[in-house]
């Protein structure tokens, strides 16, 4: 299958998951068309329409485009999150650490940042972030490499090693949590020190997007230009060829898992520095969805940079545009739905390789107990 | 013999056509089959043997022909119906379950007993009755796990018989066997056709097919060729017929050994359940010098080629190249001192089946110079790379961004040596080299292996075949359950010798 295949099948993926989602909003008893176009203009999508000369639609440029921001601050991080499922998954390693390597990263960040202070604590949180995000990763793969551990298992209890003593360092009177305030939350992260503001339109618009972009260009030449990308290509389409060849398998796995936390790690320092700049305790107990959402970015982008920049930014849309339903959909309801829409997808994804196992229409054709009747009388 | 008697087939196709694509696998094929007879069908790889086969077991549909057995028609729209008109195909690759045992394997999905429980003494005792009914002994007891492949072979035969098929479709069998096994097997292949069975034999191997067959059809490109009675074609023959032009079999003219390039001395390794697989094996290959190590299958050749490639960890004992240790357990540094390696599993270990040609030419390299500059791949010096070797190796693929699993076995393997060869290493690891290939690929890389040889470098050739040992040798060492029996030079060495050696039946 070549790229345009590969691509429009995600697609077709993707309109069957728009469908599917459809029919659940006509079961809620409401209309799926509408429900969509606010999703759209929630998400500041609908910004394209007030370009048309005289603005027919009247769309409020200023609403649309503060929207379309609060979209993009949400894609930066999970093209991050997205990079750290999607690098991993190209060696053939399932990465579901995300959660921890994220707010390890974040945790190191911030922390270094606030001690350092305004002389270079941004770039030192910057540094944090990717060193704390890596180790996590690397660990997993350090285990997997040396002693065979399987990497699903021991980023899964990475996570919740991370994830509670965070909520330990955070908590009420917890070592980390702000000791003015009194309150689980860390100290904020200075005003000074955030990162940069590209556009304002009633919500900002921070440079998060470009750390992103940056990554993920990084990325792409990495696994498309370099020896390295090259050798954990091998490695995630035949690790006994890649062994046989003479390539560090091991030391791979290492790298990989590493970078892939860096990734998340950045992802961290990336919504932290740029939106609350504060770290709450509860806040890192309830975000098992991150690394999940990185997942199925990497899924429905198929582990391409291309692919997990545009599934990115699919899912920003959902959750951010998802926050502004309002009359076409209970605004109770509304992350509910931006999950059931991630959840058919990453099923259909599932699915669609399932699909491809059983050898397409035909070969589930061939295996059905049906009969013609006509081809015995020949 | 039934030929007397104008018998109606048992199994008879007519006119199959399949087409995948614009590639025509088959087109317009007839062929039949007799109570107590042997049809061999012959063919390259990718002549359409498998396709055909496919189709008259069931697991593939032709787009136009019939297909009839005992003269009624058929269609065939799963394996089962083909099961249930008593057709039975043995796959090259075998299809058993590893954790069952061989009773268990055999009565699947036909179990004796209840509908919920199974009689295992019943499915025991008829499994035993039945292999000893047809001269096929297995132990119904063992799990499959443990059996050899000739035995699990043999499980794949009485599967067929005990769902009481009357054609049996045998593909490749002899591929995996040892030379007395193949015996063993031809000898039960003709006792199962006197009992009245009729047999489908697909090979590429002319010698058991002109032994054993009572009809042979060619298949070439998917159409049938030519058709001789037994006795009526020589192999030169059908191999000319297989490929469409004369064959030439590569002789080996013998040529001066030079200094030593490999020592290995008192190599003592474990297999991977950590049973002995070596046991202090010592010999030495020389610039210019082609060393044949024969022997049984699982009598230590995988192990001795993978400590030396540096995939397998060695117990003790020691290797040099060219005076220098050996870097065990380093693949890459092993390269780096110039030994090249041409894999036994050249589709787990010798290519990624989902790059590109050129990507697999630059598996070995991909890392240093000239395929990459300060970590950069340099794609356009890999693509012309890859092209100009695949020209030198005639490697046919529609270009360098083909993908490596759209080649013939045969190509893959030029392929493979291509890569291998490109630094010209002192020593070549060369296992298996030819094993699953036609005979013009063969030709090639023989021809291939005797060049890089009168080019000064040594070569290491282990092979299950006798034949290939004998024509390319220059001393032939056989081993025999992790240790050398003999190690002698071809002209002192006859296949009698070496059939008794590799039985173990000869001191060194």
């Amino acid at each position: 299958m070549n790229r345009l295949q590969v691509a429009l099948r995600q697609v077709a993926l993707l309109v069957v998951a728009l469908v599917v989602g459809g029919l659940f909003i006509v079961l809620a008893g409401y209309n799926p068309f509408a429900v969509y176009g606010e999703l759209l203009a929630g998400a500041g999508f609908n910004l394209v329409l007030a370009i048309i000369p005289g603005n027919p639609a009247g769309i409020s440029t200023n609403i649309a485009a503060g929207n379309l921001f609060a979209t993009i601050n949400v894609w930066g991080p999970l093209i991050l999150l997205g990079l750290s499922a999607a690098l991993p998954f190209r060696a053939g390693l399932f990465n579901v650490g995300s959660q921890g390597q994220y707010w390890f990263g974040a945790i190191l960040g911030v922390q270094l940042g606030i001690t350092i202070g305004s002389n270079g604590g941004l770039l030192a949180a910057f540094l944090g972030a990717i060193v704390g995000g890596a180790v996590c990763g690397a660990i997993a793969g350090a285990l997997k490499a040396l002693r065979g551990a399987n990497e699903v298992v021991t980023t899964i209890m990475i996570n919740w090693l991370v994830v509670y003593t965070g909520h330990f360092l955070y908590g009420y009177a917890g070592p980390f949590a702000n000791p003015v305030t009194q309150q689980p939350v860390s100290v904020p992260f200075p005003e000074g020190m955030r990162l940069p503001e590209l556009l304002k339109s009633g919500i900002t618009l921070h440079a998060g997007i470009l750390v992103a972009l940056v990554a993920v260009a990084v990325f792409g030449v990495l696994m498309s230009r370099t020896g390295f990308g090259f050798s954990v290509r091998t490695l995630g389409s035949n690790r006994h060829a890649a062994h046989y060849a003479g390539m560090p398998t091991k030391r791979l796995t290492v790298l990989v898992m590493g970078i892939g936390g860096a990734f998340a790690g950045l992802a961290g320092f990336v919504e932290i520095t740029g939106t609350t700049g504060q770290i709450t305790g509860s806040n890192i107990v309830g975000s098992s969805s991150f690394a999940f959402a990185g997942i199925a970015v990497a899924l429905l982008g198929r582990n391409s940079a291309v692919g997990v920049l545009l599934a990115a930014l699919l899912f920003a849309a959902l959750q951010s545009g998802s926050r502004f339903l309002s009359g076409s959909f209970p605004p109770e309801l509304a992350s509910s739905l931006s999950g059931v829409l991630q959840a058919v997808i990453v099923f259909l994804i599932g699915a669609n390789s399932l699909f491809s196992y059983l050898g397409g229409l035909n070969g589930i054709a061939a295996r059905l107990p049906i009969r013609k009747t006509q081809g015995a009388v020949e | 013999m039934f030929s007397a008697l104008p018998t109606v087939p048992l199994l008879s196709l007519t006119g199959i056509t399949k087409r995948f694509g614009n590639l025509v696998a088959n087109s317009d094929v007839s062929l039949d089959v007799r109570p107590g007879e042997i049809h061999a069908l012959l063919g390259e790889n990718g002549a359409g043997k498998s396709t055909l086969m496919n189709i008259a077991a069931g697991y593939a549909r032709a787009d136009e022909g019939r297909i009839e057995v005992r003269g009624v028609p058929q269609e065939f729209r799963l394996p089962a119906d083909a099961i249930a008109a008593g057709i039975g195909m043995v796959h090259q690759h075998f299809h058993l379950v590893d954790r069952l045992t061989v009773a268990e394997n055999i009565v699947l999905n036909d179990e004796p007993g209840s509908a919920v429980l199974i009689d295992y003494k019943a499915a025991n005792g008829e499994v035993r009755d039945l292999s000893e009914r047809m001269g096929l002994p297995v132990d119904p007891k063992a799990l499959v796990a443990d059996i050899s492949v000739a035995m699990q072979q043999r499980v794949e035969i009485l599967k067929t018989l005990y769902r009481k098929a009357d054609v049996l479709l045998l593909d490749e069998p002899t591929a995996v066997l040892a030379p007395a096994e193949v015996r063993d097997l031809l000898t039960v292949i003709r006792s199962l056709a006197d009992s009245g069975v009729g047999i489908v034999l697909i090979t590429h191997k002319l010698d058991e097919a002109t032994l054993v067959a009572d009809r042979l059809s060619v298949l070439r490109s998917g159409e049938i060729v030519a058709r001789f009675d037994r006795g009526d074609a020589s192999p030169a023959e059908l191999a000319q017929e297989m490929v469409g032009r004369e064959i030439h079999t590569v002789v080996a003219r013998p040529h001066a050994v030079g200094a030593t390039v490999l020592s290995v001395t008192d190599l003592e390794v474990d297999d991977s359940r950590g049973v002995p697989a070596l046991r202090g094996v010592s010999f030495e290959v020389g610039e210019s010098e082609i060393v044949g190590i024969a022997g049984v299958d699982g009598n230590g050749q995988a192990e001795l080629v993978g400590v030396l490639a540096g995939l397998v960890t060695p117990n003790s004992g020691r290797a040099t190249v060219a005076g220098e240790p050996l870097a065990f357990e380093h693949p890459r540094s092993i390269a780096r001192q110039g030994v090249a390696h041409v894999p036994a599993d050249r589709r787990k270990y010798g290519l990624v089946a989902d790059f590109t040609l050129a990507d697999n030419f630059a598996l070995r390299g991909y890392y240093t110079a000239p395929f990459s500059k300060r970590g950069f791949l340099q794609r356009g010096v890999i693509d012309s790379l890859c092209a100009e070797n695949m020209a030198h190796y005639g490697v046919k693929a529609r270009g360098v961004d083909a993908l490596a699993k759209e080649l013939s076995g045969g190509n893959q393997q030029k392929l493979i040596l291509a890569r291998e060869m490109f630094t010209s290493p002192r020593l070549l690891l060369a296992s298996q080299p030819t094993r699953g290939l036609d005979v013009g690929s063969i030709e090639t890389v023989h021809g291939r292996l005797l060049k890089h040889r009168d080019e000064g470098c040594g070569i290491l050739l282990v092979s299950f075949e006798l034949d290939e040992i004998l024509a390319l040798s220059t001393r032939v060492v056989v081993l025999f359950e992790g240790r050398v029996v003999l190690d002698r030079p071809r002209s002192e060495v006859s296949r009698e010798i070496l059939g008794a050696a590799m039985t173990g039946a000869v001191a060194a």
